[in-house]
Order: C-alpha cells, then sequence, then structure tokens
C-alpha cells in the first residue's frame, strides 16, 4: 500500500458530479430509444429503418449501463470518503479516550 | 422492400431525421459529459493528492468511463450522419419518382399501383383497327412510355441502394464496439467507422479549408451550423483540429479526440505493417502518452492554467512531431505570448517547454498584478527544429537558415490564425523565440506581411536572418532581445545566421538578463521578470546594446 493522502471533501465533491452527469446523460439515451423506435414503426418495409431498431436495441443497455457506472462511481466515491472521514473521527476518538500523560501524571488526568 | 414503388411514394422522411436529431443529441451530451467528467470528477482528484490502492482502481475506473464517452460521442455521431444522408436520399428519390409520375400523366400514359407505365387503352374501335397500333402518335406515346419507366426505375434503384447503403452502415455502428472484451482498440476503431461508414454511404471528402488562409477558415466555421460543427469535431477532428483561425476551444476538442485514438491505435497494434521500425513505433506511442498525460494533469485547473491542445502531428519531420499548446485561452486574453523554442525540441519537450510557459505566465501575472488582466502563454513547437549537431554529428542544420525559412509560413500563419480567432477582441500580441527559434521568427518576421506582433522578443540569438530590427515589420522600439553574460551562443552570434541581435547596429532594446547559461532564461531573476514585463505591455528593465566596429554578416 502506498501513501495515504486524501481530501475527503474533494472526494464528495466529485461524487455529486459523476451523479449528475450520470442523471443528465440518461435523457439523450431514453431520447435516442425512443426516436429510434418510432422511425423504425413509422418506416415498416425499409430495411434500414429495421436496422436502426437493431442498433438502437443494442446500444440500449449499453447506454443505460454508462449510467449505471457513473451512479456506482459516485456511489463508491461518497463510500470513500465517509470511510476516511469516519476513520479520521475514529482516530481522533483514539487519541481523546486514551490520553497520553507525562510520567508523573496520575491515570486519567 | 415490398412493393418498392407504394413504399416509395409513402417514404416519409421525418421519423430518420428525428432520429438522427436524437442521436446527435445524444453525441453532444457524451461529449459533454466527458468534459465534465474530466475537468469536476476526475480532474480535481487528480489534484486533490489521493493516493493509496483505492485510488488506483478508482482512476483506471473514471478514465475508463471518459474512454466510454467519447465512443458515444463518435459512435452516435456516425449514426447521425448515416440517418440524415438515407432519409435525404430517398426523399429525393421519391421526389425524382413523384416528378416521373407527375410527367407520364400529363403525356396521357398510367402509372400502376406497381410502378409499371402503361399505354392508355385502346378504345373499342381502335382495338378492331389494326393500323391503331401502328399509328405514328401511339408510337411515340410509347416511347414516352419507355422514358417515364426508365426515370420511375431510377428512382426507385436510388432509393434502394440509399437503404442498403445505409443499412450497411448502420450494421458496422452497433454497441459491440463497447461489449467486445479488449483493452485497446475502441477508441481507434471509432475513427475507423467514420472512415467506414463514409465509404458505405458513397460520401465524398467533407470539406474542410485548405488552411492557407485563416480568415477563410474561420468564415467556413462560422457558416456552419451548430449541427454541422458538432459532426465534423466528432467525425473529422483530425481535419478541424489544426486550422489556424478556428476558436481554440473548438481546436482543443478536436485534437483531443485526434489524439486519444491516434494513442490508442498504437497502443493496439504493433509495428509491423506500419512502415515504422519498433523504436519509432515506440517513441511515437510514448512521445503521444506523455502529451496526454500533461494535458490530463491540467483538467480542472484553473482558467488560466487550463492546456488547449492548438495542434499535433506525431509523424512530423520524421517523428520528431510537433505540437501547440495554449496555457489560458488566447481567444480570450488581454496578453498572448507565443514562445518558439529552439535547437533540439521536439514532442518528447514538451513537459520542460511547459514548465517554462508556466513560468512566463506567472511573470506576466505579476508584472500585471492588482490589474486582474488574463495572459496566454502559448508554447509554438511548429517548425522542424535542427538536430543538436553532438547528437547527429553530420547534421549541421543548425548552422544555417533553411529550417528557419521552411518553418517561417508556419509560424506567420499561425500569428495570423490567433488574431482571426480572437477577431474584434485584440489581445495585445508578442512573440518570444529562444536559440534557434529566435532565426525562425526572424525569418517569419521579415518575410511576407510579418507576423502582426506588437512585440518580438528574441533570446539567446545566434542571429535573425536580417541586420536590422526594422527588417521584422515591428517598429524597433518593440523588439527586445537579451543573452546571459556566459551564454556560449555569443560566439555564434552573427556567423551564418543574420547579425548579432544584441549589438548597436541591428537596433531595439536589450533587457537585463541575471541568470546564467544558454538555458536559464527562465530560472527567475529579471531575466524573468523582464519577459514578464513584455508580455503584459510593461516598461522591462533595458541594458545597453552592445557596441562593435565588426562588419555586418552581410558583408562577409
Amino acid at each position: 500500500m502506498g501513501d495515504l493522502k486524501v481530501d475527503p471533501g474533494e472526494i464528495y465533491k466529485s461524487a455529486g458530479v459523476a451523479r449528475a452527469i450520470g442523471e443528465d446523460f440518461a435523457k439523450p439515451c431514453q431520447a435516442v430509444v425512443t426516436a429510434s423506435q418510432t422511425a423504425v414503426s413509422q418506416l415498416t418495409g425499409w430495411s434500414v429503418a429495421a436496422r436502426l431498431g437493431q442498433v438502437a436495441g443494442g446500444w440500449a443497455p449499453v447506454l443505460s449501463g454508462v449510467g449505471d457506472r457513473l451512479k456506482k462511481t459516485a456511489d463508491n466515491l461518497t463510500a470513500t470518503a465517509q470511510a476516511y472521514t469516519n476513520n479520521e473521527h475514529a482516530n481522533v476518538e483514539v487519541w481523546h479516550k486514551q490520553k497520553i500523560g507525562e510520567a508523573w501524571e496520575k491515570p486519567g488526568q | 422492400m415490398s412493393n418498392d414503388f407504394e413504399l416509395l411514394l409513402s417514404f416519409d422522411p421525418t421519423g430518420l431525421h428525428d432520429a438522427a436529431k436524437a442521436w446527435r443529441a445524444l453525441s453532444n451530451g457524451a461529449q459533454s459529459a466527458d468534459n465534465r467528467h474530466r475537468n469536476q470528477v476526475n480532474g480535481p482528484l487528480r489534484h486533490s493528492n489521493w493516493e493509496g490502492e483505492d485510488a488506483k482502481l478508482a482512476f483506471t475506473t473514471l478514465g475508463r468511463t471518459e474512454q466510454i464517452l467519447e465512443i458515444v460521442h463518435v459512435e452516435s455521431a456516425a449514426v447521425a450522419l448515416t440517418l440524415d444522408t438515407v432519409a435525404n436520399r430517398i426523399s429525393q428519390a421519391q421526389t425524382n419518382l413523384k416528378n416521373a409520375v407527375h410527367r407520364a400523366e400529363e403525356w396521357g400514359l398510367t402509372v400502376g399501383s406497381d410502378g409499371i407505365v402503361n399505354l392508355p387503352p385502346l378504345s373499342k374501335g381502335e382495338q378492331n383497327d389494326p393500323d391503331a397500333r401502328s399509328d405514328p402518335e401511339r408510337k411515340a406515346l410509347a416511347t414516352l412510355r419507355g422514358d417515364a419507366q426508365d426515370r420511375i426505375n431510377k428512382a426507385l434503384a436510388d432509393a434502394k441502394e440509399a437503404n442498403d447503403q445505409g443499412d450497411r452502415a448502420l450494421g458496422r455502428l452497433d454497441a459491440d464496439i463497447l461489449t467486445r472484451p479488449r483493452v485497446f482498440g475502441s477508441t481507434a476503431e471509432t475513427a475507423t467507422d467514420v472512415k467506414d461508414v463514409a465509404k458505405d454511404l458513397g460520401l465524398a471528402d467533407p470539406y474542410v479549408p485548405d488552411n492557407k488562409d485563416p480568415q477563410k477558415s474561420a468564415d467556413w466555421w462560422k457558416s456552419l451550423t451548430p449541427e454541422q460543427q458538432s459532426s465534423y469535431l466528432a467525425l473529422y477532428p483530425d481535419k478541424v483540429g489544426g486550422l489556424d483561425g478556428l476558436p481554440a476551444t473548438v481546436r482543443d476538442e478536436a485534437n483531443r479526440l485526434a489524439l486519444d485514438q491516434e494513442l490508442d491505435g498504437l497502443q493496439a497494434g504493433n509495428a509491423r505493417g506500419s512502415g515504422m521500425t519498433a523504436d519509432e513505433y515506440n517513441t511515437r506511442e510514448q512521445n503521444l502518452m506523455k502529451l496526454k498525460e500533461q494535458l490530463d494533469q491540467h483538467d480542472s485547473a484553473a482558467e488560466d492554467k487550463q492546456l488547449f491542445l492548438l495542434g499535433f502531428d506525431a509523424k512530423a519531420y520524421n517523428g520528431d512531431g510537433k505540437t501547440v499548446i495554449a496555457m489560458g485561452n488566447p481567444d480570450t486574453a488581454d496578453h498572448t505570448a507565443v514562445l518558439v523554442p529552439g535547437t533540439g525540441t521536439t514532442i518528447d519537450s514538451t513537459h520542460g517547454n511547459l514548465a517554462r510557459v508556466n513560468d512566463m505566465q506567472e511573470a506576466a501575472k505579476q508584472a500585471s498584478k492588482g490589474t486582474n488582466q488574463k495572459v496566454s502563454v502559448i508554447y509554438w513547437l511548429g517548425y522542424d527544429t535542427p538536430e543538436i549537431p553532438v547528437v547527429q554529428a553530420p547534421n549541421l542544420s543548425v548552422g544555417w537558415t533553411a529550417r528557419a525559412e521552411d518553418g517561417a509560413e508556419a509560424l506567420r500563419q499561425f500569428t495570423q490564425g490567433t488574431r482571426v480567432a480572437q477577431g474584434d477582441h485584440h489581445s495585445h500580441l508578442s512573440v518570444f523565440s529562444h536559440s534557434y527559434g529566435t532565426t525562425l521568427v526572424g525569418a517569419a518576421a521579415a518575410g511576407g506581411n510579418g507576423l502582426g506582433a506588437d512585440d518580438i522578443v528574441a533570446i539567446a540569438s545566434p542571429g535573425m536572418t536580417v541586420q536590422r530590427a526594422d527588417q521584422l515589420h515591428i517598429d524597433p522600439s518593440h523588439f527586445w532581445t537579451g543573452r546571459a553574460a556566459d551564454d556560449s551562443i555569443e560566439y555564434a552570434a552573427g556567423l551564418t545566421l543574420g547579425d548579432d541581435p544584441m549589438i548597436d547596429r541591428f537596433g531595439g532594446n536589450n533587457f537585463l538578463v541575471d541568470t546564467s547559461g544558454h538555458s536559464g532564461y527562465w530560472d527567475g531573476g529579471e531575466s524573468l521578470a523582464n519577459q514578464g514585463r513584455i508580455i503584459v505591455n510593461a516598461q522591462p528593465t533595458t541594458v545597453p546594446k552592445v557596441h562593435t566596429n565588426a562588419p555586418s554578416v552581410r558583408d562577409h
């Protein structure tokens, strides 16, 4: 494991943007599938329309996967930032709970 | 197609055009998502010093997401192009078909629902008249019938061809490009797909200006609709990215995509069959990787530190490559400086030269502190720099002006293009050069109508192909030169590349240099501070010109 240096705040921020990108990107993805299906239904008998239907059908789950990818990225970044924050809090707690005094001090002082 | 005739008559292109619009919106959406991801997700994390195993895994994932978005960007633009092309062609065929039917009916012919053209039926009396069929008028009508049938058949054939071409082209653009498991090659495949689709559709090479007149290029770009512009950016990035006169943001977007496509192709392939030796192949791949790393490192940077890739060509000059990168947007800057490097500079030297560009920009900001003025500094490696003779002993091109003369026009065009892209916003433009770069700047400024710069700066110059500053198409009071006391370039100055710009006879101003050696001008001190002052049109610290009685190089 290399050096651990991290700013949880920055990770939270990136997570938020990743989530927003995923949500925004979902709109044109859905529109492409809908518009392609409409064209297919309007152009029965044209093989190019049938091919468009196949292509759009193939891309639909892939585009949906891109959206999921961005959402999972946001989830992972949020979890990572939370873990770093929790870890830091836990470490601070350790130092608060178990104060280390000088040798002449009584325990608990 | 079943009953092609009726199918074509009832064809409605709206669905295909609407679908094309949606695919184009997807392409733009992917491009926008990619940009935001690079600058607001990945970039800030890279700058946040996040390290460790988790960071490595995260950055790999984030990089792959950007690659996926780039692929969607190009593939969906190609689908949109295909659908629009097919819709337009079938519509044209439909118009031709309707015209042919209309004409046939005008001639008194009838057209069946199967598209067959018929002569008008003979009347009962004519049916029993053996001469009626050989009547000259009816014979002429039969000829017209053949003509009308040919037109109808042609329209049907054109529609079928357009349909088949579109079918074939769309077949290339399925989602397999992302679902096939592989590490490299998908991004490069997008460029191949675009070429193949254009071939399938029988499209001629898209018109792109010849890049000899920046104003012409800019006018062409402005004449395109936003849809056409986004198509050009996605489908022909290598043709658009190098056009002087286009906005920096446009060139940057195009060049980054072209860079990713070329690099991915190299990473997916090998030297065999490439026309390169294994070493050449690896060098090119490494050079492009380093260039991409430089760009990635500046993602999410503050506005004035953002990099704009204005041009690159890893193949140029036998693989030495060329690259033009701006730090800060030159189209909107108050002050724009161009740095032309010298001997031995290749695409591999980008990192070091960007550090100089950064130093110059910081010095300029310091010199204009409190004014909030924006400064862009451009690294321009757009010529074949001479090799260092020590490395390539037989190559002594550093001693002659040929490389400078060869690259002069490109620099003139670049500075002109910078002005054109700025439009009404007239930035203070200074052209800096170092070592042999000053020879090139001299040749460029002296030729044609000059560089159109407000200031010209020659650092450590061995000569600028001219005898005097007033031969550089600039008021000599705006010519600046400097040389370190211990810079051995002094011994080459005034020999074969033109007169020494430091001497009094040359004219212009000498600025104070207090750093050491041939490459120390960006180390700081007054050497760098004076560059910053010149960039922002402030007065640098000057020193007297060097007095000499030596004859001009032209008099030798």
